[in-house]
């Protein structure tokens, strides 16, 4: 195996790493905030995916379309918080609120056949299709935009948590909700500001990744999945789990699939899944806190 | 908890009327007499859903237009549709359910290979014909009577795609297909060919968002063509991470790939300008065959009817045949015995015979290759 293509499968697992670690911090911060696992992170990835090339289809140009997405995502996220989260999220059990979760996904998965129909849809990349060569591997421009993309997120969640009075109150609410509550921290508040924040970084993976693949009305499930899955090898409730999981599962579909068998690149990624989790149970990091 | 409650009882009625407002299950008529029942399972959502979704709008088309003159002796087709979500259990599910009317004539569906073959031992058993739009060699090689193939088998397509890569002398090609069955399916057949040398085979599985780690393993081989083996969009990202990685080689895929989706995943790739495809019709010149059905599927739903529409338009006249064959009181049994009788049936995606022996419907003939033209199919060859 040359190791140009070992660069190349290196390159193809962290851009497709970093849309899964972003999913995964999305995972993260509903989480710690909210205490609910929610199933239906991936939709908010398709339904950006799906709003952005519709935007783009009335004519508004392609960063507009990508930001009124990511706003509208946030939006369907607070409205949804408040009429299926917040009744309930503190006397509904785990079971409970899993169950309502996968009932949103449903709903959201339904509701984006009838809006936006079954076929595929393509959304332009956001500076053309170019590629660059690095080495003897290849990589695109837009996957550029997905790596720099990330980062920033990344960095701007850290100065967001470490420097603001609101990630603060959403750290606080994370690691006791009742001591913050008896600090005068706004439980509830913080609770929707999670879960609009971790939606909409659902939605901005989905702006990012659809130029890249296509957005179709079925892909929500599989962000999901692959969501949750780097966000339990990281360590479920750590925000450098949630990346490291991410990056480390792409890699790992990606070196599979290129030193093993393609056909089985979800079956073998998964197997290392287990096999990581059954000698760290918590996860790469292992850990339950913000920052 | 009362608002608990309050919250799932509204998702609950939320989702039963989404589901409903997605599978309306019969249709107006013009003709007069009591409705001759024909089931339909496809899976219009799920992993299938663009291609369901086309199925339904063809068959739904094609009985508005035959009830609309007059139905089948003055009876109307009435579809009675279940969507079985691309998930063998659902689709054995809705046959029994839809086969639980004994009115019900005969069955379409499903899209899926995997779930025709879940409901044919059923089909079998209780005796009612399955008009099957599936490529899946093996649905009509067990010696069901009651299964009539309603599409090119994938034995075909095969043999269409081995004869032009023959003639034009690209025998060193590499195979990328789908891990579900018809991917599959079609890699063995390929490899199978005498003539053929594979230099490299790849899968990609239907969860994938880029295939780039396959087709660099590909490049590295250097073929001569590119065979992508599955269906949409999945054919159309390959095509694009393809052109990322400079690939070159003229690419080929069956039937399954001729579907807007893929030129739409494919986003102008300089891939798409070297890719042929297996279809059944050409927009830009229907035969006089065809020309009723592509005129009504695009002027209702506004796109160039694919493999999928153009099936779904053809298996409700085909049905009406059999049944205005077997007599005023038609029966299951009478529809099936009316279907071996059908030949040289001229349809929108082929023509189609079948007989007692004979289950195919259709051959190599029906087959042409499409190239992408702007953002739509046009006849290549």
């Amino acid at each position: 195996m040359a190791a140009g293509e070992a660069l190349q499968f290196a390159l193809s697992g962290i851009t497709v790493g970093s849309v899964y670690a972003v999913v995964a911090l999305g995972f993260t911060i509903v989480f710690n905030a909210t205490g609910v696992v929610n199933f239906a992170q991936g939709e908010f990835v398709m339904l950006a995916g799906l709003l952005a090339v519709w935007l783009v289809a009335l004519h508004i140009p392609l960063w507009a379309a990508a930001v009124g997405a990511v706003l509208i995502v946030a939006g369907v996220a607070a409205a949804i918080h408040a009429l299926t989260v917040r009744p309930i999220e503190r006397r509904a059990g785990h079971f409970t609120m899993i169950m309502v979760t996968l009932g949103v996904a449903i709903m959201l998965q339904v509701i984006a056949q009838l809006l936006f129909g079954t076929e595929a849809q393509a959304l332009p990349s956001f500076t053309g299709d170019g590629a660059i060569r690095i080495l003897t591997a290849t990589i695109t421009v837009q996957a550029l935009w997905i790596l720099g993309g990330a980062a920033v997120l990344m960095a701007g969640l850290y100065l967001f948590f470490s420097r603001t009075r609101a990630g603060q109150a959403m750290l606080a609410t994370a690691e006791n909700r009742e001591a913050a509550g008896l600090v005068g921290i706004d439980t509830r508040r913080v609770s929707l500001y999670a879960y609009v924040l971790g939606c909409g970084l659902g939605a901005l993976a989905g702006v990012l990744v659809t130029p890249m693949t296509a957005a179709v009305y079925t892909q929500g499930l599989v962000f999901t999945l692959k969501g949750f899955a780097a966000a339990a090898l990281g360590g479920f409730g750590s925000p450098v789990g949630a990346v490291i999981g991410g990056l480390a599962l792409g890699l790992l579909e990606a070196f599979s699939a290129g030193f093993v068998s393609s056909g089985y690149q979800d079956l073998i990624a998964l197997v290392a899944l287990i096999a990581i989790l059954m000698f760290r149970p918590g996860g790469i990091v292992g850990t339950r806190t913000l920052g | 908890m009362r608002r608990l409650w309050q919250c799932l009882a509204c998702f609950v009625v939320l989702a039963i009327a989404l589901a409903y407002a997605t599978g309306g299950s019969s249709l107006g008529a013009a003709a007069t007499g009591a409705p001759f029942k024909i089931g339909v399972i496809l899976g219009v959502t799920g992993a299938t859903g663009n291609l369901g979704q086309h199925e339904l709008d063809g068959a739904r088309l094609a009985a508005a237009a035959i009830n609309a003159t007059g139905g089948v002796d003055g009876h109307p087709l009435e579809i009675v549709f279940e969507d079985d979500a691309g998930v063998p259990d659902n689709a054995v599910n809705a046959f029994n359910h839809i086969t639980g009317d004994p009115s019900v004539l005969a069955i379409f569906g499903s899209t899926l290979g995997t779930n025709t073959d879940a409901i044919l031992p059923l089909a079998q058993r209780i005796g009612i014909s399955v008009l099957a739009p599936n490529s899946t060699y093996d649905i009509t090689h067990h010696g069901n009577p009651w299964v009539f193939r309603i599409a090119v088998p994938a034995n075909i397509e095969v043999e269409a795609l081995s004869a032009l890569l023959k003639e034009r002398k690209l025998t060193r090609i590499a195979i990328l297909n789908s891990t579900d069955a018809y991917g599959s399916q079609g890699a063995d057949l390929i490899a199978k060919e005498k003539g053929l040398t594979i230099v490299a085979h790849e899968s990609f599985p239907l969860t994938a968002s880029d295939v780039t780690v396959q087709l660099t393993k590909i490049r590295g081989a250097n073929p001569q063509a590119l065979i992508l083996w599955g269906s949409a969009p999945l054919v159309g990202v390959a095509l694009r991470n393809a052109a990322q990685l400079g690939m070159t080689m003229p690419a080929f895929s069956g039937l399954a790939a001729d579907n807007p989706g893929n030129i739409k995943a494919a986003a102008g790739a300089d891939t798409l300008s070297h890719w042929l495809v297996e279809g059944v019709l050409d927009a830009a010149h229907p035969l006089p065959r065809q020309q009723q059905g592509f005129a009504a599927i695009k002027g209702r739903y506004g796109y160039d009817p694919d493999v999928f529409a153009a099936v779904g338009w053809d298996v409700m006249f085909v049905l009406a045949r059999a049944v205005a064959k077997a007599g005023p009181q038609p029966t299951r049994q009478g529809v099936q015995a009316a279907m071996t009788t059908i030949s040289n049936f001229q349809g929108l995606a082929g023509v189609y015979t079948w007989t007692n022996a004979y289950r195919d419907g259709t051959g190599i003939s029906s087959l042409i290759w499409l190239e992408v033209q702007g953002s739509t199919f046009a006849r290549a060859l």
